[in-house]
């Protein structure tokens, strides 16, 4: 078979952001195996849509949009089941968690979804804000403003664990 | 001025930024301009390699084709001198 360009970076891309879609969608519904479920649909639904992928954002922000719909779809479809509970080590550390490593994870967890998703983009995925606005199909300042809230939720969280920030 | 710098510098320093790890690893940039002229050249050598090797194999070939029919014609066809003897004995 022979690839087109845009199919050989897709390819590219689930090996490059296939961890970080993932992680990104284990911090919205809560739960690893979900998210994995979900990431891999994510990129599934992404791969059949190619064809009318009009390149009017990235590839990269695309995928996470699908991701976080998708995401979005399965926590309303499983609204109010026991299950759908945070999992308390759901955004695992990727190597030894250090204490500061560990109370950013727990303060993103005690966070409403909204913010957790915005913060996660912004500092865990490196994006951009009119990445992130392709993402959440919002305006830039909307992005700005919006993260600027996140972050005023964020930091008395860190500071009850004790952090200086 | 951003009220946020010390918290910004805290989830840098505390995140582990996956996405980024997990990135294909990148040919240093001092590198990345001998990339297509060392592709080039590989496919040139191969190229070349295939070309001059061809006659080779074909000349095996034929003499392979070769060998099968004489051997073909020693187990089949008895010669003439042997032919005659037998005929002498029936």
């Amino acid at each position: 078979m022979i690839l087109t360009k845009t199919e050989n970076a897709f390819k590219d891309l689930y090996a490059s952001q296939a961890g970080g879609v993932r992680r990104f969608v284990t911090g919205i519904v809560g739960n690893g195996s979900v998210a994995e479920e979900i990431t891999q649909e994510s990129f599934l639904k992404a791969w059949k849509a190619l064809p009318n992928f009009a390149f009017r954002s990235t590839l990269k922000t695309w995928v996470y949009s699908v991701a976080l719909n998708t995401a979005r779809d399965w926590l309303r479809s499983h609204a109010g089941k026991t299950y759908v509970a945070l999992d308390p080590d759901a955004l695992e550390a990727v190597e030894v968690e250090s204490p500061e490593t560990r109370a950013v994870r727990e303060a993103l967890m005690e966070l409403d979804e909204d913010t957790r998703v915005i913060l996660m983009l912004h500092y865990y995925d490196d994006l951009a804000l009119s990445e992130i606005a392709k993402i959440l199909n919002v305006p830039n300042g909307t992005v700005k403003s919006r993260l600027f809230a996140a972050k005023g939720k964020l930091r008395p969280k860190l500071v009850a664990k004790g952090f200086d920030v | 001025m951003n009220d946020f710098n010390k918290l910004d510098k805290f989830m840098r320093q505390h995140t582990p930024q996956i996405s980024k790890t997990l990135a294909q690893p990148q040919i240093p940039k001092a590198a990345r301009s001998w990339v297509p002229a060392l592709l080039a050249t590989t496919a040139a050598v191969v190229l070349v390699l295939t070309l001059t090797l061809r006659p080779d194999n074909r000349e095996e070939d034929t003499l392979a084709s070769l060998q099968a029919l004489d051997w073909e014609e020693n187990t089949n066809d008895l010669p003439t001198d042997v032919a005659d003897l037998v005929a002498i004995v029936d």
